[in-house]
């Protein structure tokens, strides 16, 4: 890919830079987000951010690390933003009764049909995780990074990313020790 | 307790070997849409700036030029005054009687 005509916006580069990585932004948006329609919107927005960044693009990482770090950005821009409003929600559910829809069920298409049941566990579990935390390890999880490109990803030490995910598999095996030890009682 | 070690184990491993979901076909349309989209939102924007910018610099000139008169006017209207006075006699002198 010739990074000086993506520098210069040449559409037809940009088209293949798309198609290039387009899997790359959706997987990593959508397993943020766990929403389909909402992770190809953010896609789009992702490219059309990216399309304008180009020319300050320095190539100090490669495109693929660019990339990676975009959709992260806008999938934790958009988690917060849903964040917001379920706390806006939550005032004003305490004067109207109203079902709310629970999207926290969803299921990565990725998933093998045999662990789809403990995905939705584990998913809503890494949920809960800090931000960075959460960040590292579903980088890895969903997209098998390795921990040196998570790190240049998330423009933090090598030694930052082994902690965080040590700190939220650990994290992680609490939650799900307090979730089995309530639903195995029941 | 070993059964609940077990199950997060096994919750644990569970998105190992997931498959990556595939992305919209027409992704690239859809993206090449929303840049012709923005391009025309960008210009409609310069336009709108520019013509503020217009009225703001004919606003300046129209309220420095209303200034630059207001202040000649004053002028005359001294001149005038003096002028008025002369002319009817009405201008009078001062003196302090020692």
């Amino acid at each position: 890919m010739d990074i000086t005509k993506l520098q210069n916006q040449d559409r037809n580069e940009f088209k293949l830079m798309v198609q290039d990585h387009q899997d790359l932004v959706y997987n990593t948006v959508l397993s943020f987000v766990r929403n389909i329609e909402d992770a190809e919107d953010i896609c789009q927005e992702v490219f059309v951010d990216a399309f304008h960044g180009l020319p300050k693009f320095k190539g100090e990482s490669s495109l693929k690390t660019w990339l990676y770090r975009l959709s992260v950005n806008a999938a934790m821009g958009y988690l917060r933003k849903q964040n917001r409003q379920k706390r806006a929600q939550f005032l004003t559910s305490l004067f109207a009764i109203e079902e709310r829809e629970d999207i926290s069920d969803f299921v990565h298409p990725g998933v093998q049909l045999e662990n789809q049941e403990r995905a939705i566990i584990l998913d809503k579990a890494i949920a809960k995780l800090p931000d960075k935390q959460m960040i590292a390890y579903r980088l890895r999880s969903f997209e098998d990074l390795d921990y040196e490109t998570i790190a240049k990803v998330m423009e933090t030490s090598l030694s930052s990313v082994e902690s965080l995910l040590h700190r939220a598999k650990q994290n992680l095996q609490k939650h799900l020790r307090i979730y089995y030890t309530h639903n195995m009682i029941d | 307790m070993e059964n609940i070690d077990q199950e997060i184990e096994k919750t644990m491993n569970s998105l190992s070997g997931v498959q990556r979901a595939v992305s919209n076909p027409f992704l690239h349309t859809r993206i090449e849409a929303k840049l012709d989209e923005r391009k025309s939102y960008h210009k409609w924007a310069m336009a709108i700036f520019y013509t503020c910018l217009l009225l703001a610099v004919a606003n300046v000139y129209t309220l420095a030029e209303y200034q630059w008169n207001t202040t000649t006017t004053t002028v005359s209207e001294v001149d005038y005054t003096s002028a008025f006075q002369s002319e009817y006699g009405l201008t009078y002198t001062l003196t302090l009687e020692q």
